[in-house]
């Protein structure tokens, strides 16, 4: 749930990166915070296992600056992706505004994806969340590998609400931004609250 | 009486107008909503950590302790739960406020206290003060909406920013170092 202080003219949102395990949602956040200046950024908080796999989430507080006289603050929060790690993801999908869905393109990792956005679509209408009504947007992850499942093939297996879609080599920044920056608007834009 | 857009005003009156403890005000203190977005801070800590941060590990390390206590087979609640995370002189403590359907948590960070006990029990009554204020502001703005809804058609469904250009956009991400 977005927050907006009339008092000080703030906006802060979350926006959750979800996806199957090893699929490139904290590398997302690390390009992020790698290519953000300084004044921009805050500290990026990884709660992970022993081998860097996450355990809790990656949470990175980005302050964009300001739109129309509010200063716009997005919070972006990585889920495990691990399959047991399933009751972490139900907690930090709570008050959500955004989600980007990170598939893996490998086909052999289609199996994987299906399972994940299954398991997006369970969490959320356990939090009381209509999947159609959050805004969503797909990100095709690593497309430079060899072995991958076609965009089309993607999108008709993953996409049926046809939101937007993106592919991206996020270890590489590709695509990265150009995700973020779309999730930002349909966030933004789906803000609530006329002044009063 | 839900989500109120007022919150962050009746925030900043009642930490203006309450008389913080003087022992208390050496800590750091910070009053998040459930997601971990910080309302007020009374940060003492070193700069290396954000209040963002800060708060979206309070709300974290809350929502998850609650899941685990889901766990408890015996479902009796005389009282709220607290969170504690201490040794004897310092540690974090959290204690949670809810006001109708929404929940706050007010955290402590303290160290080097020789009387945690004392400090945490200033916290418990901070918060008390706090959803009592704060139910009670709820109410009186409630009611003053129902009244203006009955003499007044409004749109306070409307979106905030609507349409929102790409050039607009642009502006916004050109942090992003290329």
């Amino acid at each position: 749930m977005s927050f907006v202080n009339y008092v000080t003219k703030e906006v802060n949102c979350k926006i959750v990166y979800y996806g199957p395990g090893l699929g490139g949602k904290t590398t997302n956040i690390q390009y992020v915070y790698q290519k953000t200046s300084g004044d921009s950024k805050g500290n990026i908080i990884s709660l992970n296992t022993e081998n860097e796999r996450t355990l809790f989430f990656d949470f990175l507080p980005l302050d964009l600056g300001e739109i129309r006289g509010f200063k716009t603050r997005f919070h972006l929060y990585t889920v495990p992706g691990q399959v047991f790690y399933e009751a972490s993801r139900k907690l930090i999908l709570r008050g959500v505004d955004g989600i980007i869905f990170v598939a893996d393109s490998q086909v052999e990792r289609m199996e994987s994806n299906i399972e994940s956005l299954k398991s997006l679509e369970r969490n959320l209408i356990d939090q009381g969340y209509d999947i159609e009504k959050v805004p969503l947007v797909m990100q095709w992850n690593k497309r430079d590998l060899p072995n991958i499942t076609s965009v089309k093939d993607l999108h008709e297996a993953l996409n049926k609400w046809n939101v937007p879609e993106f592919e991206a080599v996020a270890i590489k920044g590709s695509g990265v931004f150009d995700t973020l920056k779309t999730i930002s608007k349909l966030v933004l834009m789906n803000l609530k609250g006329g002044l009063e | 009486m839900s989500a109120n857009k007022n919150i962050p005003k009746y925030v900043e009156t009642f930490f203006k107008s309450c008389e913080i403890d003087e022992k208390l005000n050496r800590y750091s203190f910070f009053l998040i909503r459930h997601d971990g977005v910080v309302l007020y801070h009374n940060n003492n800590l070193a700069d290396s950590l954000s209040k963002s941060s800060i708060g979206a590990l309070l709300g974290g390390v809350w929502q998850a302790a609650r899941a685990l206590a889901d766990f408890i087979p015996k479902k009796e609640f005389k009282e709220g739960y607290r969170l504690s995370f201490d040794t004897s002189a310092q540690g974090i403590y959290i204690v949670p406020i809810t006001v109708s359907t929404e929940e706050f948590y007010l955290g402590l960070i303290y160290h080097d206290e020789v009387n945690p006990g004392f400090i945490k029990n200033k916290i418990r009554e901070m918060a008390t003060s706090f959803g009592e204020y704060l139910e009670q502001e709820l109410k009186e703005s409630f009611e003053k909406k129902q009244t203006q809804k009955d003499t007044t058609a409004n749109g306070k469904n409307d979106f905030l920013f609507g349409d929102i250009t790409d050039s607009e956009m642009d502006r916004l991400f050109a942090f992003a170092k290329s």
